[in-house]
């Protein structure tokens, strides 16, 4: 929480994604966190413990969204984690959502709409 | 060549011989026994031939000895012709040495008897070569001249004649010596002119036999290099074609090893299939063909046979490893070309474990071998070769899907947030222009997506990641995202699958691709206000998934290009731009990855049905087999 703002960490290594979460994000009343690398995501995150965070799957290299997510779920059980997914991502198979705690994938080009319901939602429970 | 011949096999001319070396066992119990009854005959007539009984029985009784020697020699596995040939000469010779004291006894020169020489001497010719039958009319003569004399011997008064002669010869001078020696001449002309006979009925036969066999031995090569090309042809593998070869080309010269050795295309001459080779050997080095003359004299075409390996002057000069040959106990060594449709591929080299462990009908083999197992190579390669330019050609398509997706997304996501109004307000023509604009780039989007799909399928062929899945819950997750979309244009989406566990082993994501492909196809292609149903049928060993619209249908003319990639239907290009026309190629290519089966009954205006049939794995037959509907979902 920051100035009565929801904080929400945003990592993505396009910045173009990351500006487009920031413009909806701000101007629905939340307080975004961008991060271009799962490593300064991390940082950010310990540094500013945010009430949410939306996760790149596929970043630098194949496993760092995921990585970051781990290692987030280390620290904080409880922080709702989202993706965003790339057409021809492989979802399946390569981890259990459910094992680590992730509330839901949204695929790219977001839709605002959708990603703020979800958000809320998530923030409210 | 250790080709099998046709059963009963063996050679006709020692079969014969064999033969009447037995007929002639026969024929003597007769001429036992008519010497005894002779015998009794002649006493009865008052002739003094009591003494000839024993010549009876010891005829008799030697022929018991043969026919023991004869059976023995029966029973025993493999026999050469050569105990029945000395048995035959020991026949004859027993023979003459009863006739010639039959002879004695009755008369000398002058007996009746002495016209069964004859009979004997073509026995001789029947049985025996000519030399050896000359050989024993010779000492036919030689017994007639002593059996001559010892009629003298017999009776005291040379002038004595038998109560048996027919002929009149003894007494005069001159006369014994002159009828001994026409006799003779009457022998010997008997012996050539039977042995000639029975030479050239030998040559005839033999020249049968030669035939027999040739035809025999080009037989069981047909039926070998048969089961070759089918071993071969069996596989498109190209390892396995090549140990199949070298296993093959070993077992059918009766090799100790083989080898096969393939061009690279730095001119090196590698060993790629080995069987039979020590490890140490196979690492002895790299063939230098300027230092290894078999192979190279191989390449230019021509079978090179080394009978022996170690043979003074020959292993230095033809082989550039001849200590590590010596080391591996080869002795021989046979080498062909492989060279398929004129182009040299390689050698294929046999080594034998003794010297001379090869003869012409194994070179002559084994280059017809090679020729084969060439085919069979090229056959590899070539799909190979098919495989690798697919493999890149999926790549390359990857990597540019992968490439175009990330602008796209955010190219898209801005226009959103711009037309959403993050950016402000948007004057209604920039709208228009901006959501054609996103229109045409959510296209792209679809397209890229699709060729990511087309490639996973293809790369995933013949992949076994096989997990158990319930297509049912599939169809369920899809009917259902798709639920809203039906819904906003008044589609009846009929939902109807078993209840039950997992029901085929398969490919999550590309099964998720399939069901979500068929369905929003039969949404998209439905006018508003349609029906859409979905069914899931699950039977001992498959399981149906059936797509069933009330849509525009597909002309009976495009059906069968339907699966092609990029193929659209005319009438669903006039319905709407959106479609890449790869969701049916997808559908096949995953359908085919799966092993399963896709038909499609269709009719213009009044809809279409997708079946697909997927073999069953997994737990057990029967789970959820004939279960009634446990899920429908009905939109509209």
């Amino acid at each position: 929480m920051e100035n009565g703002k929801r904080v929400v960490l945003c990592v993505d290594d396009d910045r173009d994604i990351l500006e487009q979460l920031r413009l909806i994000l701000e101007a629905n009343g939340f307080a975004p966190l961008l991060a271009e690398t799962a490593q300064s995501g991390l940082a950010l995150y310990q540094r500013q413990a945010p009430d949410l965070v939306v996760v790149d799957l596929m970043m630098e290299d194949l496993d760092a969204g995921l990585n970051l997510v781990r290692q987030i779920r280390a620290r904080n059980r409880e922080v709702p984690v989202f993706l965003l997914s790339s057409v021809g991502d492989q979802l399946y198979g390569q981890f259990d959502a459910s094992e680590l705690g992730i509330q839901g994938v949204f695929q790219k080009p977001v839709e605002p709409d959708r990603l703020l319901s979800a958000l809320t939602l998530a923030l409210q429970s | 060549m250790k080709l099998p011949l046709p059963a009963g096999g063996g050679v006709p001319l020692d079969n014969e011989l064999i033969a009447r070396v037995g007929w002639f066992i026969h024929l003597r119990w007769l001429a036992g026994l008519a010497v005894l009854v002779g015998t009794t005959a002649a006493i009865g007539l008052g002739m003094e031939a009591v003494a000839l009984y024993p010549v009876g029985v010891a005829i008799l009784a030697y022929n018991v000895a043969l026919a023991r020697v004869n059976r023995w020699l029966s029973t025993r596995k493999g026999t050469a012709a050569e105990p029945w040939r000395l048995l035959a000469h020991l026949q004859i010779i027993l023979d003459w040495v009863a006739l010639s004291v039959l002879t004695t006894l009755t008369g000398g020169l002058e007996s009746p008897l002495l016209l069964l020489y004859t009979l004997h001497v073509i026995l001789a010719a029947i049985l025996l070569p000519r030399r050896e039958c000359l050989a024993q009319t010779t000492t036919g003569i030689l017994l007639i001249a002593a059996m001559a004399q010892g009629w003298g011997v017999f009776q005291p008064a040379a002038l004595a004649h038998s109560p048996f002669a027919v002929v009149h010869v003894y007494g005069e001078d001159g006369q014994v010596l002159y009828y001994l020696l026409s006799v003779a001449g009457m022998l010997y002309l008997c012996a050539l002119l039977a042995s000639s006979v029975a030479e050239r009925l030998r040559a005839r036969e033999r020249e049968l036999l030669d035939a027999r066999n040739h035809e025999a031995r080009m037989y069981a090569e047909m039926a070998l290099l048969h089961e070759l090309a089918k071993s071969i042809t069996e596989t498109l593998d190209l390892d396995v074609v090549l140990q199949r070869v070298a296993e093959q080309a070993a077992r059918v010269t009766q090799a100790r090893a083989c080898s096969i050795r393939v061009l690279s295309e730095s001119g090196e001459l590698p060993v790629i299939a080995a069987y039979g080779l020590s490890e140490a050997y196979l690492r002895k080095g790299q063939v230098d063909l300027a230092r290894s003359l078999v192979d190279r004299k191989a390449l230019l075409g021509e079978p090179v046979l080394v009978e022996d390996v170690a043979a003074a002057g020959e292993g230095a000069s033809l082989f550039q490893y001849p200590e590590e040959l010596a080391r591996e106990g080869i002795r021989s060594l046979l080498c062909v070309p492989l060279r398929a449709q004129e182009r040299m591929l390689g050698v294929v080299r046999v080594y034998g474990a003794q010297p001379k462990a090869f003869d012409p009908e194994d070179v002559r083999f084994l280059q017809h071998f090679a020729s084969l197992a060439a085919i069979g190579i090229r056959n590899a390669r070539t799909l190979r070769a098919l495989q690798e330019a697919d493999r890149e050609r999926s790549q390359f398509v990857r990597t540019v899907a992968h490439e175009l997706r990330s602008p796209l997304a955010a190219i898209l996501g801005n226009l959103r947030l711009i037309l959403q109004g993050y950016a402000g307000a948007v004057p209604e023509q920039t709208r228009q222009l901006l959501e054609r604009a996103h229109h045409r780039g959510e296209l792209l989007l679809a397209l890229a997506s699709d060729l990511l799909a087309l490639v996973s399928g293809r790369e995933a062929a013949g992949q076994a990641i096989r997990e158990p899945l319930s297509l049912a819950a599939l169809v369920c997750q899809a009917a259902g995202d798709l639920a809203a979309q039906a819904r906003a244009r008044a589609i009846t989406l009929t939902v109807d699958v078993p209840e039950g566990p997992a029901d085929l082993l398969g490919h999550r994501d590309q099964l998720v691709r399939l069901i979500d492909n068929l369905l929003s196809n039969a949404v998209k292609y439905t006018p508003d206000g349609g029906n859409v149903a979905v069914r899931v049928r699950t039977s001992d060993h498959a399981v149906e998934l059936v797509v069933e619209d009330s849509g525009i249908g597909i002309p009976r003319e495009d059906q069968e290009r339907i699966f092609e990639e990029f193929f659209r239907s005319e009438n669903a290009r006039q319905l709407t731009d959106q479609g890449t026309g790869l969701g049916l190629a997808i559908v096949k290519r995953i359908v085919d990855n799966h092993r399963g089966t896709i038909a499609l009954e269709s009719a213009p205006g009044q809809g279409t049905r997708v079946t697909v049939m997927f073999p069953r794995g997994g737990n057990g037959s029967g789970e959820g087999n004939g279960a009634g509907p446990a899920a429908t979902v009905t939109a509209g």
